[in-house]
């Protein structure tokens, strides 16, 4: 064991960093006013490559492993902005560089990681939930084109140009995933809902409607939907749970920070034992949720299968930064909640882990399977 | 970074884990009991080499470092850990590598080592627990010796000969500590305290009754203490890690092995939401406690000061033992509350984190200065 970070992570970290400090925290307020991440924020995301770290270097991409993304995506997390899903071009490019064909590859990557285009996927519909095996969505062949109908929701910038890993029933209890690109003839978007977390986040419900696409968009196979899903599900999970930890450790720098400020009776309050009672519990929970999803991310970049330990891991992060922003906000008292202090944000974001791309009670399931099955 | 184990920590780990199945696995039960050891456990230990493991060769030790004696700590706890009076020897033995005059080292490293002498330290008294300024053990100078004075509290293996390390004031302000030979004229020791989790583990009160010890016995300097007092809780925190993470894996593993012994074959679908919640709420707290009690073992290993963040893992681990175990009772139902189940055994021994080598209380307040330094 060895815990000291490469020079490689190390550089990725700092260009993160550094990233995040110029271009998204003086503007974080704003995007959150306006509900809008700029448009010009995906080409300098590309611009210093942060968009194609875990991608293969023939496509333009860096092909540094999967946690020095996830140490990228911590830093420019740091401002608990939406900015940080824009990253997701880096999980786009480590599926289709294992699943996808040289000619899907070819298509798709040099643009994902230049930033042209937005990738995306969805598992979910109507009444599918989290599991993809629920699907309603289907796909028939015809002749050589399948035809795609159905709806799926809560798609993260399902309505932005690029492409999109959709699933659909290709038979009976066949699940296969669909490479295909957005707002082609028969797909539309609803209007993005506006989220209780990140304003700027734009989710919005796709439908398909005689969506036809050439045979070979088929990714991964004929049938091997669950597995892309699985592979697409640990690198969402180990993503969500570094953006939790990034927030939790937003969350106890801003407590610290206050509590420094404000006085009482002449004191700071970071001198009351109430207080400090408060930043230690915090501090205790973000510790360990980071260098867990170190070590998953680690163990998913040596080929290892991760689903359950991805599914913990994602499972303790959200909870840490619910209770950690949680915390903080009680620190803030009163001025908690008010749009004046940082913390109001930030503690509307944390329990968006909590739900989103798999839900708490989803992960819940994947863990206690496992253990029972093993 | 590297989270995979080196050929010599997975050899430390698996012959750590074949010793307590073999040796102590089989007499937890009657350990529980009665507290009866068997008289070459000790020996045996020592024989493995998990007990010179921070004293360096050239005093008989294995120099293994603080990693490979955290992940030995663990596995042999997992059964019971109440079977380790030897183990102190490595935090002794460190502790004088670390601060002890050459004669020191050569009269106790090598027997130490080899489980000939027992060592332990002592710090509470009966009016206090952490706060060192309460201090009213008190050594006077008198010609070439000390005369120790005061009552120990809670004294682990305070009852075994060999050296402890016994703070007490000098000049009524000066803490210093003194490394002293157990059992001499004028060292009292009291009846063990019965605790509730169990015997094994001796712990005592040490009366010091005029108690001479030659002028030599200071370790360190007068006055001190302090620094050695930290070196000590440091280490002993993590080792208390180790061996928390280890009681709340048993709880887990408890647990599975009364679902699937409940449930009936292939009936995995009968296991209700609610267990299925519980295990994961007690899966997912195990991996980011066990990383990072490694990673401060191994930043110690590298020489940093871990005074500090030895209290976030301490804090964090003592909590994941009481919660999990918590949680192991709930999925055993009433059969956990019968005396010889084995998930009551690991229940009275999860709460002794919270408490010993500092309260978490006191964790808190340590944790909590440390982020408000930064």
């Amino acid at each position: 064991m060895e815990f000291e970070l490469t020079e490689e992570h190390k550089m990725f970290q700092k260009l993160g960093r550094d990233f995040a400090d110029r271009e998204i925290e003086p503007i974080a307020e704003e995007i959150e006013k306006e509900g809008k991440v700029p448009e010009d924020m995906l080409g300098k995301l590309a611009a210093v490559g942060l968009l194609g770290i875990a991608a293969p270097e023939k496509y333009g991409g860096l092909g540094a492993g999967f946690l020095t993304y996830i140490l990228a995506v911590e830093q420019i997390h740091y401002p608990c902005s939406p900015c940080s899903w824009l990253l997701v071009a880096n999980e786009f490019a480590d599926v289709l560089s294992r699943v996808g064909t040289e000619s899907q590859q070819a298509e798709f990557l040099p643009s994902v990681v230049e930033g042209r285009l937005l990738p995306g996927w969805s598992f979910g519909d109507e009444t599918g939930g989290d599991g993809p095996a629920a699907l309603n969505t289907t796909a028939r062949l015809d002749k050589d084109r399948w035809v795609i109908n159905g709806t799926k929701r809560f798609q993260t910038f399902g309505h932005v140009d690029g492409p999109t890993i959709i699933f659909a029933r290709t038979g009976e209890g066949q699940v296969s995933s669909f490479l295909i690109p957005k707002n082609i003839a028969g797909y539309t978007s609803s209007k993005p809902m506006t989220l209780l977390g990140s304003r700027g986040l734009e989710i919005v419900d796709t439908y398909l409607h005689d969506v036809r696409v050439p045979e070979d968009s088929l990714l991964g196979g004929r049938g091997k939907g669950l597995e892309v899903a699985q592979m697409v599900a640990v690198a969402s999970r180990l993503r969500q749970a570094i953006q939790s930890v990034a927030c939790a450790q937003r969350a106890l720098d801003e407590a610290v920070k206050y509590s420094k400020e404000r006085t009482r009776r002449g004191v700071p309050i970071a001198s009351m034992q109430a207080i400090q009672w408060l930043l230690a519990e915090m501090a205790m929970r973000v510790e360990p949720a980071r260098w867990s999803t170190y070590e998953v991310a680690w163990s998913k970049e040596q080929g290892e299968d991760t689903s359950m330990q991805s599914a913990m891991a994602k499972l303790f992060a959200a909870r840490t930064a619910k209770e950690v922003a949680n915390m903080a906000i009680q620190v803030h008292g009163c001025y908690g909640l008010t749009k004046d202090y940082r913390i109001e944000r930030i503690y509307r974001q944390a329990k968006m882990f909590e739900l989103t791309e798999g839900s708490r009670d989803a992960q819940a399931s994947v863990v206690a399977d496992a253990l029972i099955a093993r | 970074m590297e989270f995979r184990l080196t050929p010599e920590q997975k050899d430390f780990q698996e012959r750590a884990r074949r010793f307590a199945q073999r040796e102590i696995e089989p007499i937890a039960v009657q350990v529980d009991e009665d507290g009866r050891i068997p008289p070459d456990m000790n020996e045996k230990l020592a024989r493995e080499g998990f007990v010179g493991m921070l004293i360096p060769k050239q005093y008989g030790g294995t120099e293994a470092g603080m990693l490979n004696c955290a992940l030995v700590f663990e596995q042999l706890s997992y059964p019971i850990c109440q079977c380790l009076e030897a183990m102190g020897n490595n935090i002794v033995g460190r502790v004088i590598t670390l601060c002890g005059t050459e004669e020191q080292k050569q009269r106790y490293l090598p027997l130490l080592a080899q489980c000939k002498l027992m060592g332990s330290y002592a710090f509470t008294e009966p009016g206090t627990g952490s706060d060192p300024k309460s201090l009213v053990t008190t050594a006077r100078l008198e010609g070439d010796h000390w005369v120790i004075n005061g009552i120990k509290r809670f004294h682990s293996v305070g009852h075994l000969a060999g050296p402890a390390i016994i703070f007490a004031n000098v000049d009524g302000t000066q803490t210093t500590a003194f490394l002293i030979d157990k059992l001499g004229e004028g060292y009292r020791c009291s009846k063990p305290f019965e605790l509730m989790m169990g015997r094994g583990l001796e712990t005592i009160d040490t009366r010091f009754e005029d108690m001479r010890v030659p002028k030599e016995s200071v370790l360190g300097t007068v006055g001190g203490g302090f620094n050695i007092l930290f070196s000590i809780t440091a280490e002993g925190r993590l080792t208390l890690s180790a061996i928390a993470v280890a009681l709340a894996q048993a709880a887990l593993d408890e647990s599975v092995r009364f679902i699937r012994d409940n449930m009936g074959e292939g009936r995995q679908s009968a296991v209700s939401e609610t267990t299925k919640w519980l295990l994961a709420e007690m899966a997912m707290r195990i991996p980011p406690a066990r990383v990072t009690a490694y990673r401060i073992a191994w930043l110690t290993d590298q020489g940093q000061d871990t005074r500090m963040i030895s209290a976030i893992i301490k804090l964090f681990a003592s909590r994941v033992a009481t919660e999990v175990t918590d949680m192991a009772m709930d999925i055993h139902g009433l059969s956990g509350l019968v005396k010889g189940s084995k998930i009551e055994r690991i229940y009275r021994q999860a709460k002794q984190f919270d408490l010993t080598e500092g309260t978490s209380e006191v964790q808190r307040t340590i944790v909590a200065g440390s982020v408000l330094m930064q």
